[in-house]
């Protein structure tokens, strides 16, 4: 199970697992962003290729208006996913 | 092997992940080597709900801790053929906008896993996934 919450700073939490099937409420939320936007990963404990489309298809949308998504405390499992999926050249990862 | 039938649904998710930890936890298997196990497991079972909506069967997902590996095979019934053991051709270097989410479970799969293993019989299809343990 995934929640996505805001923070009173404006930071997206990412809580839980990201799932294929939590793709489709997660994408819902994600489309509400229209402007750059840091993402703490830091209690986000397993994502796979369902939510890694989810994050490129938000980039991509950001992207073409110069926003981006900054994506921050990753945990080592994470990391390498993200690696393997080539998603540390297209994220700015803190 | 422990073997279990799932619906073919990606709510199903949650019952094959509980399913794996807790056979992999019977031989102290669990951190990195269980979510990458759980995640080439989800990518396959993804992969069969969305392409073979036709089919009303289960999929079963049956694994073993043999030697110094753990094995799991994944079968799916009434299936077309659709061989995972060919890696796809996907570069993680494009840049964004060239970036497509197609063929990425499978590159994640080919990746995390030592060997894939795919057989189609009589519209059965059989995917081994083995993980040697480090």
């Amino acid at each position: 199970m995934l929640r996505i919450e805001h923070n009173e700073q404006g930071i997206l939490l990412l809580i839980g697992r990201f799932d294929a099937s939590q793709e489709g409420t997660a994408m819902k939320a994600f489309n509400l962003v229209d402007h750059s936007t840091e993402v703490d990963c830091s209690q986000l404990e397993y994502i796979s290729s369902a939510g890694i489309g989810v994050l490129i298809a938000t980039q991509k949308r950001l992207m073409q208006k110069k926003e981006q998504l900054i994506l921050k405390n990753l945990n080592p499992h994470i990391i390498e996913i993200f690696r393997y999926a080539g998603l540390d050249t297209i994220f700015s990862i803190k | 092997m422990n073997e279990r039938l799932f619906k073919r649904s990606l709510n199903s998710l949650e019952a094959v992940f509980d399913f794996i930890e807790e056979i992999l936890s019977r031989d102290g298997i669990a951190g990195k080597t269980a979510l990458e196990l759980q995640l080439a497991v989800e990518e396959v079972f993804a992969n069969s709900v969305e392409h073979n909506s036709g089919s009303t069967g289960s999929i079963a997902i049956a694994l073993e801790k043999r030697g110094e590996a753990v094995l799991i095979r994944i079968l799916d019934y009434d299936v077309e053929d659709f061989d995972v053991s060919r890696p796809p051709n996907v570069d993680t270097r494009a840049p964004l906008e060239e970036r497509r989410a197609g063929g990425l479970g499978l590159h994640l799969i080919h990746t995390l896993m030592d060997q894939v293993r795919y057989t189609h019989k009589n519209r059965i299809s059989t995917i081994t996934l083995v993980k040697y343990i480090k």
